[in-house]
């Protein structure tokens, strides 16, 4: 057949493409459309225009253009690669699809259309037509790889089978032995690729035949395979054979860890240790001890061939590694005493290898695990050996030196319970880091900027203390110290990313959210981070009014997955052409797994209540942005329950501080303040309270994802006939639904709604008993009090009370905290302290009071006679008649208007009140509030670092990467703190403002 | 105590503590996932006994004839890690594979002339400054093109130091 583009002369189409090739798309397009003009029917030359046209931003004519040629019926390669760019870019991978079934109808031997066809379906993710076509390009030629596509094709659809692909692993495995059989691998990834099969289907002896025989060739690195070789034999349990292999894997590489480990699991002759932490292991003692002894005896022979000067220190851990298995053993046959004496062994091995690693900065992280195994007797003992042992190594480097001191002060941080100490005790401590952070500061001065300090962490250990000294005493200028020291460190070396995490939190925990965002921006989050580290600033600047940065967060957020939903396709594809079969499996495994991340949903549903937040001042603003959601029916979707049912949480949340363990959670104040006090710093979830986060994540982003729907429904509902909604319209029945799944959303029911509501708002203390959260609360009465209203329902008139009760309590309460920060609060220190002040009252105005006002709107238009109907001649009758008016709705809307209007106005001065409060702080603020000479008072870590020793060599260090000698100044920084909060409150006093003109220009 | 293993897409996802690092750069997805799909026995992960993430290596293996070359693309170790020699493990594995799966001339790689620290750690670890590279870093600073010699080149051609520096154009490679 003859092609397209052999009817037009290649030097008549070569300057088209150069043009494109160059970006001059306004040249491409002139010479495009003269081709066209002699050529109409050139289905090449369509498909270059449609691409100029995509990539100048006109994707309408482009898809018209491709379809023009598409109907051509085109078969040369030119006119469909051409096709398939331009489909790609508009999100049309279907339509190139089909381009490309025709040409393999008319051409079904053609190799490289056929091979165009297997990615095209690649592109839609069509797993079992992938497989059909890499077959037939397999039966085509025989070659490797075409199998290999085959069955990657099959293995996805086991994953995406829901349990329904029993039969496909086995297939997937004859394919390859049938290969195998006739031809052997080739590939390594190709081997690699049979031996998962093999595993998936506990075939362990027939894989490791494979990999010690023939097949076994394809692996260059001797060490991969005698690694998966052991993995096999444990998997058989031929330990005795398994521990050899291990053995001779250690003998070439012996800090390898997860060997050694393997190799002690062998040694014991066990897979994997029992739940609950004890050895599942049937062995007689001396059988154990003469297992571990020959353990030892390997570890000893290979310490004795570390080179000089080479650190291994897995060599020497795993001391401590068989201290731990022999307790493991005793508590399980032995007495109390035998526990409490291998305990002591334990802590023995740990200040051996404290003796010998102590100085590395990776050393508390080393035996972090083994130190929750030291019996509670002797835990105390251990930590002051540490600390004096850390003096005792007179013939070392001082920055050695350094390193122990810092290290003993680590592990008591996981070692020592923290409730114990007295404040006094804890004040005493951090004093001690801080000396000892000065003279790090000293033996740091040689260092590249670039380089960590060497006493970087105690500045970190000062702040844990810190945090948890105001936890205990409610002291701000624990917590202001706290953010002066972080400061201080950045001052001296901006770089310190762990020094930023901290700090970050501590400033959205006061509502600064300003430098919260600098340290933030220096962070340079971005792509893959985005998904796993933006919690640390998305919830501070939700429920802050600074919605330009946040929309550019949000956008940021929401073009890297967009990006990555785009080009992950491509990626396999590339993964396929290099015989990495793999990262095929891995790819489309990410792509997947990154389409159900819970974080990218908080970004588009955040994204879509930004867009309302923004446009609820007016009411046809609102309907407008609502529109643009497909009246909240897109968000709906996104937050269906079977959506949320397979969220992927890959947020990392081990960067977060011990105070704050997840977004919005803080141990520090509030309802979680006593459970920081059992917890230990570095308390790690456990599985169930893992699965009740993740649930309390789920309910929470399912809320703003019906949010949408639900106000676009109350809309509606009032547009509805006399604003009466017949009891099982569309409307009605939807709108039931999904209030009693927003009530859902918060463990209450639509039964017994009120029935809380009203026991929740008589007790005493609102926040601290109700498990939803104010802004929850609140919405969740306003949006059924709505409903109630748009049903007519007779009992309407006893909701509206209980909503005006409900929006009474809430306001008092919030503004208590807010009073208590600024107004009340300790006359040196009037500055938003952490807890449920300013951050909800952001949320009740820019969300809760949003909606009520437009609402009410929606009704004072309803209610006008022929209010703007006047234009439109001809109008329905319907529409010319005003809604009759309806006293008891009348009544009860005005009474919740007026009530709204008191508290805003009552909120409105306080805001105001604070604002002055703040100003007048904003002159008199000092650091000196903080210094003070009382033992156990706060102050006493800035004093340390505003000594005149400190100050002169972290000004040196800072001129590093300023290039000026600009000096530390406290001041400054607290001055900083108090505008941002500053900023903060005026925010949220001007949409207040706004809220009331509103709701004061309506009248019922 | 380290345990050294092939990187795999789901790390991406776990290494946050390394990349929050200001001298780490943390790359769009296609590059990660480009290296991945085309060199994955080039892109390996240290990962410490509590399975936080220590440190990562990634490289390619490129080039023609006597060219044909190892690249480090990045070497990075997290703060809490540093000091201990993990770098020296991490390229003892690319030049391992470079060695015996590629059986390639030497392994190269490129710095910036201000980093003193990094020079003199691969300076140790065997690398010599092959040729100074003109505004490589975004068109402002220089770098610096180290190389090693693999034991297929002899006799050592591939590291004679060149006397000119050369343009970012010049380069054979990206």
């Amino acid at each position: 057949m003859s092609s397209a583009k052999a009817a037009i002369a290649e030097r008549r189409l070569r300057p088209l493409r150069d043009a494109i090739d160059t970006r001059n798309y306004k040249q491409a397009l002139k010479l495009a459309t003269a081709l066209l003009a002699k050529h109409p029917d050139s289905a090449y030359v369509l498909a270059l225009k449609a691409l100029v046209l995509e990539r100048t931003g006109k994707p309408d004519e482009a898809v018209a253009l491709c379809t023009q040629a598409k109907d051509t019926k085109p078969v040369d390669d030119l006119t469909l690669s051409t096709l398939q760019l331009v489909y790609s870019k508009l999100k049309l991978p279907n339509q190139a699809t089909l381009c490309y079934e025709y040409a393999c109808s008319v051409m079904p031997n053609n190799l490289e259309v056929l091979m165009a066809l297997f990615k095209c379906y690649v592109r839609e993710y069509l797993y079992v037509k992938q497989q059909q076509t890499a077959m037939k390009l397999y039966r085509l030629v025989g070659e490797e790889r075409f199998l290999l596509w085959a069955v990657c094709s099959i293995l996805m659809q086991v994953g995406s089978s829901g349990g329904g692909g029993s039969k496909l692993v086995p297939l997937a495995e004859a394919l390859l032995k049938k290969r195998i059989d006739s031809h052997g691998l080739h590939e390594l990834e190709a081997l690699m690729l049979y031996i998962s099969i093999l595993q998936q289907e506990e075939k362990y002896e027939a894989a490791l035949e494979v990999i010690t025989g023939k097949l076994g060739e394809l692996f260059s690195i001797q060490n991969d395979k005698l690694r998966l070789q052991g993995e096999l034999l444990m998997r058989l349990h031929r330990y005795v054979e398994a521990a050899d292999v291990f053995q001779e894997v250690l003998k070439a590489s012996s800090d390898d860890w997860a060997v050694f480990t393997s190799y002690l699991d062998a040694s014991l002759g066990r897979c994997q240790q029992a739940t609950g932490g004890e050895l599942a292991v049937e062995l007689e003692e001396h059988e154990v001890d003469q297992r571990l002894e020959k353990v030892l005896k390997l570890v000893s022979e290979l310490q004795a061939c570390i080179p000089a000067g080479e650190l291994k220190r897995g060599l020497f851990l795993a001391h401590v590694e068989v201290a731990k298995r022999r307790l493991l053993f005793r508590k399980k046959i032995g007495t109390e005493d035998q526990i409490r004496e291998q305990s002591a062994v334990l802590a023995d091995t740990i200040r051996s290898f404290f003796s010998r690693f102590g100085f590395l900065l990776s050393f508390s992280s080393d035996i972090s695990e083994y130190l929750e195994y030291v019996d509670e007797t002797h835990r105390d003992q251990l930590s002051n050996d540490l600390h004096e042992a850390s003096s005792q190594f007179q013939n070392e480097s001082p920055i050695k030196q350094l390193r122990r001191k810092i290290s003993a002060f680590q592990v008591d941080e996981q070692l020592l319970s923290k409730g114990r100490a007295t404040n006094t005790d804890l004040v005493l401590r951090v004093t001690k880091m801080a000396n000892l952070y000065v003279e790090s500061l000293e033996l740091s001065a040689d260092l590249d900027a670039q380089e960590s300090m060497h006493g970087e962490e105690l500045l970190v250990l000062a702040t844990n203390l810190l945090t948890e000294l105001f936890r205990r005493t409610q002291n701000m200028g624990f917590l202001l110290e706290a953010i002066l020291v972080l400061e201080f460190g950045l001052y001296t070396r901006r770089y310190s990313s762990q020094y930023k995490l901290l700090l970050i939190d501590l400033y959205i925990l006061i509502s600064a959210v300003a430098p919260a965002l600098d340290w933030y921006r220096t962070l340079d989050v971005k792509y893959i981070l985005i998904e796993t580290i933006s919690h640390l600033i998305l919830p501070g600047l939700l429920a802050s009014t600074r919605w330009a940065d946040l929309q550019g967060l949000l956008k940021d957020g929401i073009k890297f997955y967009e990006n990555h939903q785009t080009e992950s396709a491509d990626l396999t594809i590339l993964a396929y052409n290099h015989s990495t079969y793999s990262k095929v499996l891995e790819f489309v495994e990410f792509k997947e797994r990154l389409e159900r991340s819970h974080q990218r949903l908080v970004f588009r549903s955040e994204a879509a209540m930004l867009s309302l937040k923004e446009h609820a001042n007016s009411l046809e603003e609102l309907e407008l942005a609502l529109a643009e959601l497909d009246f909240g029916r897109i968000p709906l979707h996104w937050g269906a329950e079977e959506n949320l049912l397979s969220l992927s949480y890959n947020e990392d949340l081990q960067s977060r501080p011990w105070w704050s363990p997840a977004p919005e959670e803080c141990l520090l104040v509030g309802p979680l303040r006593e459970a920081g006090a059992e917890r230990n710093w570095h308390y790690v979830e456990n599985d169930e309270e893992r699965k009740k986060r993740e649930n309390c994540w789920r309910s929470s982003v399912k809320r703003r994802c019906l949010t949408p729907r639900i106000l676009s429904l109350l809309l509606n509902s009032v547009k509805e006939t006399n604003g009466a909604l017949p009891s099982g319209s569309d409307v009605a029945d939807e709108l039931e639904k999904l209030t009693g799944s927003y009530l859902l959303t918060l463990g209450l029911s639509t039964d017994t709604f009120e029935a809380w509501l009203q026991e929740t708002t008589s007790s005493d203390n609102l926040f601290e008993t109700s498990a939803a959260k104010p802004v929850d609360l609140m919405t969740s009465s306003l949006f059924w009090t709505m409903y109630r209203l748009s049903s007519k329902d007779s009992k309407s008139a006893s909701t509206v009370t209980l909503f005006v009760k409900t929006m009474g309590c809430v306001l008092e309460e919030v503004l208590k905290v807010v009073l208590r920060d600024l107004i009340e609060g300790q006359p040196e220190l009037k500055v938003l302290a952490p807890g449920t002040g300013l951050p909800t009252v952001s949320g009740l105005i820019s969300e809760c009071f949003a909606w009520l006002s437009v609402y009410l709107q929606a009704w004072h238009k309803q209610m006008q006679p022929t209010s703007g109907k006047k234009k439109k001649k001809g109008s329905s009758s319907v529409e010319q008649n005003s809604v009759s008016v309806d006293t008891h709705l009348s009544t009860s809307l005005e009474s919740i208007r007026a009530e709204a209007v008191l508290h805003l106005e009552k909120l409105q001065s306080v805001l105001n009140e604070a604002l002055l409060t703040n100003s007048d702080q904003l002159q008199d603020v000092s650091n000196a509030t903080l210094t003070s000479n009382m033992a156990g008072s706060p102050g006493a870590v800035i004093k340390v670092l505003e000594s005149s020793r400190c100050l002169e060599i972290a000004t040196k260090l800072a001129a590093r990467t300023t290039q000026t000698q600009h000096r530390w100044q406290a001041d400054d920084l607290l001055r900083n703190m108090i505008l941002s909060q500053h900023e903060a409150l005026d925010g949220v006093k001007s949409l207040c403002t706004l809220r009331l003109n509103n709701l004061k220009s309506l009248k019922f | 105590m380290t345990t050294i293993r092939r990187f795999r897409c789901e790390d991406l996802l776990r290494f946050t503590n390394v990349n929050l690092d200001h001298l780490t750069e943390t790359f769009n997805m296609p590059f990660y996932l480009t290296y991945l799909a085309r060199w994955p026995d080039y892109f390996h992960l240290a990962e410490s006994p509590s399975g936080r993430i220590m440190g990562y290596i990634m490289g390619k293996v490129e080039g023609q004839g006597e060219s044909w070359h190892g690249h480090v693309t990045a070497v990075t170790v997290a703060p809490d890690y540093r000091r201990q020699q993990l770098a020296k493990k991490l390229m003892g594995i690319l030049e391992e594979v470079t060695e015996k799966t590629y059986n390639a001339f030497f392994v190269d790689l490129f710095v910036r002339a201000s980093n003193a620290p990094a020079i003199r750690m691969y300076e140790k670890l065997g690398y010599v400054i092959y040729r100074r590279v003109l505004r490589y870093y975004s068109g402002e600073e220089d770098g610096l093109d180290m190389r090693k010699a693999m034991p297929r080149d002899v006799e050592k051609k591939s590291i004679i130091p060149l006397k000119r520096a050369v343009t970012p154009e010049e380069l054979e490679y990206d």
